[in-house]
């Protein structure tokens, strides 16, 4: 069976780096980006069966990322999971308002990522 | 025949003379080598038996002897005393250990006890709570049961790890969590290491207590993975939240209660001072 | 003599009060706290720090990050960095490491064991800006 394709998109580099690491680790083929501009040209050129979000970035926020991307049918079909680093009511009813998918809590753990990869993919 | 002649008898006898004489002589220095060896070896006796020798090596030895003795004994000192402040030093390393386990523990009761009391508003005494459970204790999955009056249930009011609405009502006395609410007896799980989440058999209950009435009740439902067992300081520490905690809400409450009214009897005034 | 000094990064006030309360047995330092990642930095930049202790999970910018930002910066790139979390699996504290972090406790902590790593770093840290 093919690897699933994650598209993860954190400003961080080193981060960025470390967390395509984990996921590669755990079977998945990875893409990092640093912002939401390139993420949206990374859609356009390949599309992920998930993208995971960090809700903080810069210049275009990863909520407005997530709004376009629910908002243009060629990738409104894939599951968005948003990055945050606390649960709040907040983010959770932002989310919820540009058609999230998923909130996980940052530093994410794998087995999160997993579980809900399979949650949303089957 | 000539004098030359070996074979002349005069010439031998002469020999022989020679040779008795040589002979003689040695002879007499043998004798007289042997009686100086004689005299020698007298004296030598003479000499071993006499104290004088005897005397001379232990003139040296004693001192010596002495001296050594001297030393093991100051050995045998040292020893005892290094054996001494050894057991002295294992003595307060264990102490310094037991007293810094100590400083440990009273370090969280008291910053407990501080957070607890420092504030009227519920739901920040509620939040302090979590946290003392979550940092301070370990747990991973809990909830704040209240005492609701009028019903005689605990209804939980706070869950950590937990779906809140997945928690059950609890009439005071039923079940786990109802039966150690209402004896005010702290119930721990004896074996931690095989306890799995169960909510109707919670791992702690810590009876919420103002005096000796019940006012709610915490129960733990799971540990963080590294968090093998209870230790001393969680035991204070449940004691500690059974008083401070059961203190800290009913004082926020009341707090709540009484601003209510007093912004209601302000609200009151306002209308009627109005016109 | 100077005075050395510690960042507390730590949502949780009941964390935040513990540790700064035992942090006031080490010699010549002095606490500054912070709320989260991003009150950290704000720290960080508004003065010079020797020593950084972070919780991970905190709203805005969680532990993980920060450990990571710090370690952009050229001003802390040798700062030792401890993290104090309830996160005890594998795959967190190799992500702290990884990052930079210099050292991992879980919670709950023993306060006597904090002030001994504490009070090392510290010690390095005098010595290693004696020799420069």
């Amino acid at each position: 069976m093919a690897k699933k394709k994650v598209l993860i998109v954190e400003d961080e580099e080193s981060l960025l780096k470390l967390e395509s690491i984990l996921l590669t680790t755990k079977g998945y083929e990875v893409r990092g980006v640093a912002n939401g501009r390139a993420a949206l040209e990374a859609l356009e050129a390949e599309l992920p069966d998930l993208v995971l979000l960090d809700v903080m970035l810069p210049e275009m926020d990863g909520f407005e990322v997530c709004r376009r991307i629910k908002n243009d049918p060629k990738t409104a079909a894939i599951p968005v999971v948003m990055l945050t680093a606390k649960k709040t009511a907040e983010d959770m009813a932002k989310g919820d308002e540009v058609g999230a998918d998923r909130y996980i809590t940052k530093p994410f753990k794998s087995v999160m990522v997993i579980e809900t990869m399979e949650q949303l993919l089957s | 025949m000539s004098p030359s002649d070996p074979q002349d008898p005069s010439q031998r006898a002469e020999e022989f003379l020679q040779i008795f004489h040589k002979g003689a002589e040695f002879t007499q220095e043998l004798l007289k080598e042997n009686e100086r060896l004689r005299y020698r070896l007298l004296e030598i006796e003479k000499e071993a038996t006499s104290g004088d020798r005897e005397d001379t090596l232990a003139k040296h030895l004693r001192p010596l002897q002495a001296r050594i003795d001297l030393l093991e004994n100051e050995k045998r000192e040292f020893e005892r005393r290094l054996r001494d402040v050894e057991e002295e030093n294992l003595s307060f390393a264990t102490r310094y250990v037991e007293i810094e386990a100590e400083n440990n523990m009273l370090a969280n009761l008291y910053i407990a006890s501080f957070q607890l009391h420092a504030t009227l508003e519920f739901s920040e005494v509620v939040r302090t709570i979590s946290e003392i459970i979550i940092n301070l204790v370990g747990a991973e999955a809990f909830a704040v049961y209240l005492l609701e009056e009028k019903s005689g249930a605990l209804s939980p009011i706070s869950a950590e790890g937990l779906d809140l609405e997945n928690l059950p009502v609890v009439p005071l006395g039923e079940g786990f969590l109802g039966k150690a609410v209402q004896r005010q007896d702290l119930y721990l799980e004896k074996d931690v290491p095989s306890y799995t989440l169960n909510l109707e058999r919670p791992m702690v209950v810590i009876p919420l207590c103002l005096g000796d009435r019940p006012v709610g009740g915490i129960a733990v439902y799971g540990l963080l993975a590294q968090k093998e067992n209870f230790s001393k300081v969680d035991f204070e520490l449940f004691r500690l939240l059974g008083g401070h905690a059961a203190t800290a809400l009913s004082a926020a409450r009341l707090h709540t209660l009484s601003a209510r009214k007093l912004s209601t009897m302000q609200g009151f005034i306002d209308l009627l001072t109005q016109k | 003599m100077e005075c050395q000094k510690i960042l507390v990064v730590e949502d949780s006030p009941t964390m935040r009060q513990l540790i700064t309360f035992a942090l006031k047995r080490v010699q010549n330092a002095e606490v500054v706290e912070a709320t989260d990642g991003v009150d950290g930095l704000k720290r960080l930049a508004a003065d010079t720090f020797d020593l950084v202790i972070t919780d991970i999970n905190m709203p805005i910018m969680d532990g993980i990050k920060l450990v990571a930002m710090i370690r952009k910066d050229p001003a802390y790139v040798d700062v030792p960095i401890l993290v104090v979390t309830t996160e005890g699996a594998e795959e967190d504290r190799d992500r702290a490491m990884a990052l930079g972090a210099n050292a991992y406790m879980t919670k709950p902590v023993q306060t006597g064991r904090l002030i001994e790593i504490c009070e090392q770093f510290l010690k390095e840290r005098k010595a290693a800006a004696e020799r420069a």
